[in-house]
């Protein structure tokens, strides 16, 4: 439990609003976690197949309605990937419909995050993702 | 399964919905990024046009909500319950705050119906909130009457009023009668309310009086008439 070792972020997400929403609001709470971003799943899948992204304390925020590959299929395929399967996903999506929501915590995401509307509401989101992940050990 | 034609709206209208609130969403959140980038060099002038995007972002959205509320507002439907209208009242009036709360002329003395929460509260709540926006300072009371079968419930301001020519046109989904940088009556509002109330088989209305004040009426029928016409009431 160490506050100082940072944790890597995948950030899956095909808006570049939304993917520039989550830089300001990384540098808005001072977090110093090294950020990648694809735009959709398959872009995700072969980062992470690829070696491109380290393995090791990742976590990664999965946008659901993506073109190419959404990401509840891109959950799918990383569950049945013996390399991939344990990874923590946290889903952050405009999407509040119910079915999204069952179908993503069947395929064992950490955290379903409906995205607020403002800049504010969400840097408040990442403060509380912040000290989550600095108060958890992650594999 | 097959969809009736209010169904197959409520569909479109729900789905044009949300692909345009996406493109409003990114709008909303650039103009409020470049604020905050030039923040040090706004002038006051160039600080209210942002604020001004950010406004009119805001109506689109109360906008975009008027379609879906409308085609849900004739099926939302629970099973009855007793309602405390003098509590329901109170509980709209409380998130409108302090200023608004001192309008209120007493809500006691409202009776109890057996009715559908939701959809009542839903009417009461669209009427007393276009008092609290355009009745200016003025008192609001909330009047009841046994009218046949039915409760009659009346909303009064006594406000500036308006001519009584554009009053049918209030009940219009989208309309507003007033300049919308004077008080933003964007959204469904009485159009809602008045599906929701029809659906019921009650009626509504709206008189006003330049310069004494505004009453808003509706029936509310004790027993959920059967609604001619209405087949997607089975679909919920």
């Amino acid at each position: 439990m160490s506050e100082a070792r940072p944790i890597n972020i995948l950030l899956v997400e095909d808006d570049r609003v939304d993917v520039m929403n989550v830089q300001r609001a990384f540098r808005n709470v001072e977090v110093e976690h090294p950020l990648w971003v694809a735009r959709d799943g398959l872009e995700a899948l072969e980062m992470l197949r690829g070696d491109r992204v380290p393995l090791e304390r990742l976590i990664v925020l999965l946008d659901l309605n993506m073109p190419r590959m959404g990401g509840i299929e891109f959950l799918q395929e990383v569950r049945t990937d013996e390399r991939l399967r344990w990874l923590t996903v946290v889903v952050l999506t405009t999407s509040d419909s119910e079915n999204d929501l069952v179908e993503a915590y069947n395929l064992n995401v950490a955290g379903y995050l409906v995205k607020p509307v403002t800049f504010e509401s969400f840097v408040d989101l990442v403060k509380r993702l912040n000290s989550y992940w600095t108060a958890v050990e992650l594999p | 399964m097959t969809l009736t034609p209010c169904e197959e709206l409520g569909r479109f209208a729900y789905g044009a919905s949300h692909d345009l609130r996406a493109p409003l969403r990114g709008i909303r959140t650039l103009v409020s990024f470049l604020a905050q980038d030039l923040e040090p060099v706004l002038s006051g002038e160039t600080r209210e046009m942002t604020e001004l995007i950010e406004a009119r972002v805001a109506r689109m959205e109360a906008l975009l909500d008027g379609p879906v509320a409308c085609a849900r507002a004739g099926r939302i439907r629970s099973d009855p319950e007793p309602v405390d209208i003098s509590r329901l009242v109170e509980e709209i009036f409380e998130p409108h705050g302090g200023t608004a709360r001192q309008r209120l002329a007493s809500a006691r003395g409202l009776p109890t119906v057996e009715s559908d929460r939701a959809a009542l509260g839903s009417v009461l709540e669209c009427l007393l909130s276009n008092a609290v926006r355009f009745g200016g300072d003025a008192p609001i009371g909330v009047a009841r009457e046994r009218s046949g079968d039915a409760w009659r419930f009346e909303v009064r301001d006594a406000g500036d009023g308006f001519a009584p020519e554009p009053a049918p046109l209030a009940f219009e989904p989208l309309r507003t009668l007033q300049p919308r940088d004077d008080v933003d009556g964007s959204g469904p509002g009485l159009a809602v309310a008045k599906r929701m109330v029809e659906a019921r088989g009650g009626t509504v209305g709206l008189e006003s009086v330049p310069g004494e004040g505004t009453t808003a009426g509706f029936t509310w029928p004790d027993v959920p008439a059967a609604v001619p016409g209405s087949e997607e009431e089975d679909a919920t």
